[in-house]
């Protein structure tokens, strides 16, 4: 059930109408459980048993933890148990495959002859962010932040909440957990700041991301035949496309959890204004950013044991974080290229920056220039390695970014500029947080005349076959 | 098109900036005046841009694409190739399957017509599909067809709402529904045989909700193309191997059966097809006629008999000769409706000698580009 298809809107009205006509708060807890669960079986009922399993360890975890008897030792083991757990699971159905495939590949290249057993499992959907939302719950609760959750129906909420549970944004359970207890009242100002993040989101993905990507798809699916310059321009568009896709994801979950009273922490911030890497990750796929640094940078050890582990530890998690993003080699070389931006940014920045400045003076806006550049072509060439189906595929994109392959005889028209157009559009007008306030407007008579004219518009680009979400596949 | 969706998309961004503030609070006049005012001012705003969307759409000639619009794109182009008078063979998988449009030409052209045929049909196409599709290719065309042959079938003639029976909520069927479609289909629920209350209200509803989604454009440019810039397709489409084993008994049984014309002929269909000469008259198109491809059911030639024998003044081609029927005994079916290409070598003969008996495309002399041709050689 896609978010942007009919089915989903007729699935909305019914749960909203059901939610808010129901006053009792323990009462709309169990509506929201239901929901998300026949939301969940409704790609596959028999990875509902998947995430009940996840639910049950968690809860359980959770619950030895907060024992009164539980020394740190038992604690500690617990929170390992939980962890595994999910992290078996997680294994199985997501990297079995690709481990298999590549220690196969290994032993043929040293000549010795490997019988791996070559599984083909399907992927649940959602279930890396499911199960680093479980994970994040445990932690919490083992570090004190959150007392554990005797109920599980409220785990189950937690971890199975339907707005965000198969792309996230990535909540955290001290966010969430009190919530729920909270009295709701559906306010205009929530109605209107969730129809608002729902609508623009929408426009992102349907109107947007949806009709970016055949272009995308084209180049992409035969590099070969392409120009160089196609391939940049086709890499532009999918920086586009996947921003607008998962962005639009976002801001939609963000919306539909807003009118259930939720409040679900932004997931992107205008992320192609970045002016360095650093600042990239702080704008891009903030709450899995923030997971990474909290549940795994930090807990490596951070920043603590002198310059070379931080680097290490900086570059462990971001090679982790690509391969959270599907198990393949393309991303685990995405997430190698941005670990090593952020050394030789942290780097630049701790001993480099001031030297050089102090050799040279230069405007500021050439520096800003120089680091806004620098930052989109790290950012271009890890998505053509992001986008590129094999190894092949990423070196030969990469070869076209750096000019150094030959390209093919096709080209794309230059109306494909329009993508960047709209991107920066999007973002110019989001970073200045610009408002039209046109005074002629003020009549409420042309504000509903304007919604009415902007519905049409929108429904005569609205694909009625409503393509999956870039990100549900991982 | 994807220029036009990303302004589209873009113009939505603007508007949606501006839209999704509070909405200004209203001055003066009662609450129900507001609120009246207020949805006059909406449904105009979204009621004209629809409008202005669709009259653009049409002036631009941008259409769904699908199946159908690469069939028209495919007959554009091979009628901008060719220059010769051509005819069109318009129906539902029952024609496409069955008339080998390059056989009947050769046909033709060796008997001296100076007529190219150009099969257009597509599986599961309602009378007001066909027709959409027509009247969109008839926009396109450099030039309007020498002759245009029109699929009659009693299945389609029963079931004014056949596009329910396809695919609801698709683009195909959205697409049926412009003022035109809306009306005949409105006019079939009414007039035509309605299968029951319940199947009345059903596809009342269905027609109810897919007319303004038709009019709201939905999908439009998403899947649309520009009918010129379609992919090609090419109508006939012939099968080799079949679909359902259709028994020897039931074969012979069915081709052999002999029966009258029909007592009943559909008062909708009859109808639309009288409305449809006018439009296609209006259109520029010289002649007229109608045809249907052999089937096993003896129940349906009956039919196509019925309709045939009303039309006294105009062509009109039952698949009912003995001879050919005969011919078709064999292995020869797709499945009791359709033909595989063996059957339709022998229908496709069978029928360019029934359309060059029927007089419909003139004597072979009467083109002055084919007496050219001929003075020439």
């Amino acid at each position: 059930m896609i978010f942007t298809s009919f089915t989903f809107l007729i699935f909305f009205t019914i749960v909203f109408a059901a939610y808010w006509l129901c006053k009792n708060n323990k009462a709309r807890l169990y509506i929201l459980l239901a929901a998300s669960t026949l939301f969940y079986g409704w790609w596959d009922w028999r990875f509902l048993g998947l995430i009940g399993l996840v639910i049950g360890v968690s809860w359980l975890s959770a619950l030895v933890m907060a024992r009164p008897s539980a020394s740190p030792r038992t604690q500690n083991m617990a929170l390992a148990a939980g962890v595994i757990v999910s992290l078996i699971v997680l294994g199985i159905f997501k990297y079995t495959g690709f481990f298999a495939d590549s220690f196969a590949e290994l032993f043929s290249k040293l000549g010795l002859r490997a019988d791996m057993p070559t599984l083909r499992i399907i992927l649940p959907v959602g279930i890396s962010f499911y199960i680093f939302q479980a994970i994040s719950y445990m932690a919490d609760v083992r570090r004190g932040v959150l007392a554990a959750e005797t109920r599980l129906a409220r785990v189950a909420l937690y971890i199975a909440f339907f707005p965000q549970l198969v792309a996230g944004p990535i909540v955290r359970a001290a966010s969430f957990f009190p919530q729920m207890d909270r009295p709701k009242r559906l306010s205009r100002r929530a109605l209107v700041v969730g129809l608002r993040a729902f609508a623009v989101g929408f426009v992102y993905k349907a109107l947007l991301a949806d009709n970016i990507a055949p272009l995308v798809d084209g180049v992409y699916g035969n590099l070969d035949a392409y120009s160089n310059g196609a391939v940049i321009l086709a890499t532009f568009a999918f920086a586009a496309q996947i921003y607008f896709d998962f962005a639009g994801y976002s801001l939609m979950a963000i919306g539909i959890a807003c009118l259930f009273g939720y409040h679900i922490p932004r997931n992107f911030n205008f992320p192609y204004a970045s002016t360095s890497i650093t600042d990239f990750w702080r704008r891009w796929h903030m709450s899995l950013s923030f997971w990474l640094r909290d549940y795994l940078f930090i807990p490596l050890g951070g920043s603590r044991h002198g310059k070379f582990a931080y680097y290490r530890n900086l570059l462990t998690t971001m090679i982790l974080g690509g391969l959270w993003h599907g198990a393949a080699w393309t991303f685990v070389a995405w997430g190698l290229l941005h670990g090593l931006a952020l050394v030789v940014h942290k780097v630049w920045t701790t001993y480099l920056k001031a030297p050089v400045a102090s050799l040279v003076r230069l405007p500021s806006i050439l520096g800003w220039l120089a680091g806004f550049a620098l930052t989109q072509a790290v950012v271009l060439a890890g998505w053509a390695i992001f986008r590129a189906g094999s190894t092949a595929d990423a070196l030969s994109a990469l070869g076209a970014l750096s000019g150094l392959r030959e390209g093919g005889p096709q080209t794309l028209g230059l109306m494909a500029l329009l993508v960047i157009g709209v991107l920066a559009l999007d973002h110019i007008l989001g970073v200045r947080r610009w408002r039209p306030n046109w005074r002629f407007m003020d009549r409420p008579e042309l504000w509903w005349a304007g919604a009415g004219a902007a519905i049409a518009l929108a429904l005569s680009i609205y694909p009625l076959t409503a393509a999956p979400f870039v990100y549900f596949q991982f | 098109m994807l220029a036009i969706k990303l302004i589209l998309a873009g113009l939505v961004l603007v508007l949606a900036a501006f839209v999704l503030r509070r909405p200004p609070k209203a001055q003066g006049g009662g609450a129900l005046g507001q609120t009246a005012r207020a949805f006059t001012a909406f449904v105009l705003g979204l009621g004209l841009t629809a409008t202005f969307i669709g009259v653009g759409a049409n002036k631009a000639q941008i259409v769904r694409d699908g199946p159908f619009a690469q069939i028209a794109a495919n007959a554009l182009q091979t009628i901008t190739d060719d220059p010769s008078p051509y005819v069109l063979f318009v129906g539902a998988s029952y024609s496409r399957n069955a008339i080998d449009d390059a056989a009947l030409t050769r046909r033709l052209k060796a008997r001296g017509y100076a007529q190219r045929v150009v099969t257009f049909a597509l599986q599961g196409a309602s009378l007001q599909e066909r027709d959409l599709r027509l009247r969109q290719f008839l926009r396109a065309a450099p030039r309007a067809p020498d002759t245009v042959f029109l699929e009659v079938s009693e299945r389609f003639d029963r079931n004014p709402t056949y596009g329910f029976e396809v695919a609801k909520f698709s683009e195909r069927v959205i697409g049926q529904f412009d003022p035109r479609g809306t009306l005949w289909t409105l006019r079939g629920l009414l007039n035509g045989p309605a299968d029951g209350l319940v199947s009345f209200a059903k596809n009342g509803m269905l027609l109810g909700l897919h007319v303004p989604l038709n009019w709201l454009n939905v999908g439009l440019f998403n899947e649309g193309v520009r009918l010129q810039n379609a992919p090609l397709l090419a109508s006939y489409d012939p099968q080799d191997t079949p679909r359902r084993k259709v028994t020897d008994h039931d074969r012979k049984s069915g081709l052999r059966q002999t029966l009258p014309p029909s007592d009943h002929v559909y008062a909708w269909g009859e109808d639309f097809r009288v409305n449809q000469r006018a439009m296609l008259k209006k259109a520029g198109v010289r002649r007229i006629a109608y045809y249907f491809p052999p089937v096993i059911d003896a129940h349906e030639r009956a039919y196509i008999e019925a309709v045939c024998a009303r039309r006294t003044d105009q062509v009109c081609i039952a698949p009912v000769d003995p001879a050919m029927l005969a011919a078709l005994d064999g292995p020869v079916w797709f499945d009791e409706e359709h033909l595989l290409a063996p059957g339709a070598a022998v229908y496709s003969r069978w029928l360019a000698g029934r359309v060059m008996a029927s007089g419909v495309l003139g004597t072979p002399e009467a083109h002055p580009k084919l007496a050219l041709r001929m003075l020439e050689d």
